[in-house]
């Protein structure tokens, strides 16, 4: 399979401060990445600094295909609150300036399970869930080869949680789509993840298969993260 | 309880801006008598049927004038916040949404301007530009672009780092695209009510200018201009101020009464 992003040697600042030492790695098409850590761990700056996001950053990062789409944890503030859902889903087609935008919304609001009669509500009126699956359709129109999804479920109810994940699984499975899933809660981690990396203070310092990391991790921070959920 | 108190507001908000603006039309139609027409018997005279509220100095009668000037002071107030709005939303959204050195640069300067007592300042450009009706809007317009701009300013940059405006900038969208099509509807709340309080700061400073003569020049009528004429006779002749005066009141109350109800509706 083809590689799809590596990273290599990065090094990211932020206000004079390193955030990110030496990170490298690589994801292939259509794979599942975990990326663990605590809170302030550096989570979200790498996703930022692999999206360009971060103004200072040393090292290479490679895109195989277009830019990567991100979405982001919090629901509420990734949606713009005086757009309707229809014309928040139409805005990736107008910056291209595609045709049968409607048409397409209409698909890619089945595509994500959203009810058709959603189309003309604003996002305050949506629930959490509603709202993180528009976010994705907006992800999805771009036909990105890799989605980064920054704590996706984090500000979800539990059985909202599983059903976003399931509709994350199945977009990998059907369309081939290359998730980096970053969490910092290693059961769901594990669950969806082909490949598991585990950051501490801007470094990473383990990563494998989830099995390997799960079942006999090498490192006494991951068994003390396995521990807590334990 | 709450809602209706709110109401209130709006209601009595609404009714006097109705008055104000329905003032303003029968001006632009027909005024009882020409403003300018002087009449030498009735100098200074009382409220009486024919001139309900009474005539000036120079016998002409104050209710035309009144529907004169208040066209002119709304005018005067329209147009120096549409100035101080177009370059405070230029000025703002550029500076808060790039911020940087630019950004720095700018907002100090805009302290600077900030410091001084809007009027001083609108005197400084009127003693370069000298008095008029125009010269009045420009000055007072470019003296309230800091005010807005440092209103916006700090709206979009609130705005910038928000997680929407980051997934439009992983579409493609351009800066611009942002700024004006994502951010500044959301900042359309705020301008409008500091938009609200800009006019009735704007009818004040053409009070305070037309009041110290630098200001509408007669013959012309403006609020502020009668005003200041009307004080040379407070007591032979006491219903022209307090008339005038009025009229200026009910201008500036309705305005701040529908911006206080619109406030409270959005927050």
């Amino acid at each position: 399979m083809n590689e799809i992003l590596s990273v290599e040697h990065l090094n990211a600042y932020y206000k004079k401060k390193q955030i990110l030492y030496d990170i490298s790695f690589s994801m292939k098409e259509g794979e599942i990445v975990g990326l663990v850590g605590e809170s302030g761990c550096g989570k979200s700056t790498l996703a930022k600094a692999i999206l360009h996001m971060i103004p200072k950053v040393e090292g290479k990062i490679v895109h195989m295909t277009q830019m990567p789409q991100m979405i982001f944890q919090d629901p509420y503030h990734s949606l713009n609150p005086m757009m309707k859902v229809g014309r928040i889903l139409e805005e990736p087609l107008r910056i291209r300036r595609e045709k049968n935008r409607k048409e397409k919304v209409l698909s890619m609001m089945e595509r994500v399970g959203l009810e058709e009669e959603l189309i003309d509500r604003y996002p305050s009126q949506l629930s959490g869930g509603q709202r993180q699956r528009v976010c994705i359709g907006v992800a999805l129109m771009q036909n990105p080869g890799l989605i980064i999804a920054d704590e996706p479920v984090s500000a979800l109810d539990v059985t909202v949680q599983a059903k976003v994940l399931k509709l994350l699984c199945a977009l990998n499975r059907d369309y081939h789509i290359a998730i980096l899933f970053i969490s910092h809660d290693l059961r769901v981690v594990y669950e969806l993840c082909d490949r598991i990396m585990i950051l501490k203070d801007g470094r990473i310092i383990e990563q494998g298969k989830d099995d390997e990391v799960f079942f006999d991790p090498k490192e006494e921070y991951t068994k003390k993260l396995l521990s807590a959920i334990l | 309880m709450n809602n209706n108190r709110k109401n209130h507001k709006l209601y009595i908000g609404l009714i006097l801006a109705g008055l104000i603006v329905l003032l303003i039309l029968a001006g632009l139609i027909r005024s009882p008598y020409p403003p300018q027409k002087m009449e030498a018997s009735l100098k200074l005279a009382g409220i009486s049927a024919a001139h309900p509220m009474g005539c000036d100095q120079f016998g002409r009668d104050i209710l035309s004038r009144v529907m004169i000037g208040a066209r002119t002071t709304f005018l005067i107030a329209f147009v120096t916040n549409a100035i101080g709005l177009f370059f405070g939303i230029l000025i703002g959204a550029l500076t808060g949404y790039f911020g940087g050195f630019f950004d720095e640069i700018l907002m100090r300067f805009n302290d600077v301007m900030l410091s001084f007592p809007s009027i001083l300042l609108a005197l400084v450009l009127i003693a370069l530009m000298g008095p008029g009706t125009y010269q009045v809007m420009i000055a007072m317009g470019i003296v309230f672009i800091p005010s807005y701009a440092r209103i916006v300013r700090s709206e979009f940059i609130r705005f910038r780092n928000m997680d929407y405006v980051l997934a439009i900038r992983l579409m493609g969208g351009s800066h611009l695209r942002i700024m004006f099509l994502h951010i500044l509807p959301n900042v359309k709340g705020t301008i409008l009510t500091s938009l609200i309080i800009g006019f009735n700061n704007a009818v004040l400073c053409e009070a305070a200018m037309s009041f110290l003569g630098i200001g509408v020049q007669p013959p012309d009528a403006s609020l502020g201009l009668m005003l200041s004429e009307a004080q040379g006779f407070l007591f032979r002749a006491p219903s022209y101020a307090l008339l005038v005066g009025f009229v200026m009141i009910c201008m500036i109350l309705s305005f701040s009464l529908l911006s206080d109800s619109l406030k409270e509706v959005q927050g």
